[in-house]
């Protein structure tokens, strides 16, 4: 549902921006953005997002472990995984680490938004 | 810090960033058709981007005086570059065989024994990186028929480096490093695109 707060996190400025201007056109607030698992983590805490969009390979602490450790602070946390690497296991190895769902990049608007209208409802 | 590069109009940080991501990008997906053949999942790291000599690419690379495989091809289309990747002696041997008991245990004829096996599995690992990096940019990329060479490192970087340093005797590099869990398998992706095409890159993604 438009009007959610959505945190991004990608180490990339460039993919943050091209996720950002997907999600403004329909309507989704963009609270924050993150270049890494740690910083993720602080402003989960600082902003209370509705949900996260996480990459994994990152710097710093990687998108499994910020999910880990969000989780841990937050039972009930959002968070979708946005990945490069398609393979099976690390998308069970996300899910079973707190995420909703995955998507595999390079992604198409369509299921960006189709990902994240399924998750905040 | 912000500064022009090599006057051809890039802002450094941002152009890198783009190539980073692109590396990063084509390399998931490879490695993510590598899994589909083999089961076995591959880690990869951060990708590195560089301005480099041959000398400190041998170094980005490990360096070293074993014999290497290396996998490689022209880019070209809207994109234009190399593309390599590039095994050790032992995770080449050890692809090889996973390939082969793959194809046994789902009950297939051996067909490609050996160097072709490992031939066809990066030559599709090459086309998915490629595919990859051409939907991020929404540029047309064509592979040229992939080489396969094994020699020292230096001496299998010598020919796809050939024309493509600036006048420092520099190429721009994007590596990324992929592995397996047990760390019995690991290989480099290296895409050298011409500095011309990551203005393309740039534009195409309205960076």
């Amino acid at each position: 549902m438009a009007g959610k707060n959505i945190l991004i996190v990608d180490d990339a400025a460039f993919m943050r921006m091209m996720i950002r201007e997907i999600l403004a056109k329909n309507g989704y607030t963009i609270v924050g953005e993150a270049e890494n698992g740690i910083r993720a983590v602080e402003l989960f805490q600082e902003l209370q997002p509705d949900l996260v969009i996480m990459d994994i390979t990152m710097p710093e602490m990687d998108g499994i472990a910020a999910v880990r450790a969000i989780r841990k602070l937050d039972a009930e946390a959002s968070i979708i995984m946005c990945s490069a690497m398609g393979q099976q296991a690390l998308v069970i190895e996300s899910i079973q680490a707190g995420a909703k769902d995955f998507i595999v990049k390079p992604f198409q608007a369509e299921r960006v938004i189709e990902a994240v209208a399924k998750i905040t409802g | 810090m912000m500064k022009e590069w090599d006057g051809i109009g890039l802002q450094e940080e941002k152009s890198w960033e783009v190539l980073r991501e692109a590396a990063s990008i084509g390399t998931g997906n490879a490695v993510t058709e590598l899994y589909q053949r083999t089961h076995q999942t591959i880690r990869m790291g951060v990708t590195d981007v560089a301005l480099a000599t041959a000398v400190e690419l041998h170094e980005i690379l490990g360096g070293g005086s074993g014999r290497v495989f290396a996998f490689s091809l022209h880019v070209e289309g809207e994109i234009k570059g190399r593309l390599l990747v590039l095994l050790g002696q032992d995770s080449a041997v050890r692809l090889q065989r996973r390939m082969q008991e793959q194809r046994e245990t789902q009950g297939t004829a051996v067909l490609e024994p050996g160097m072709d096996a490992l031939k066809e599995t990066l030559r599709r690992m090459s086309k998915v990186y490629l595919v990859a990096v051409s939907c991020l940019t929404n540029l047309k990329i064509i592979g040229s028929r992939p080489a396969l060479s094994a020699d020292q490192l230096h001496k299998v970087l010598e020919k796809p480096l050939a024309g493509m340093a600036d006048p420092e005797g520099k190429v721009l590099c994007a590596h990324t490093r992929v592995w397996d869990e047990e760390r019995t398998f690991e290989g480099d992706f290296l895409f050298l695109p011409e500095k011309a095409s990551v203005l393309a890159m740039l534009s195409s993604t309205g960076s």
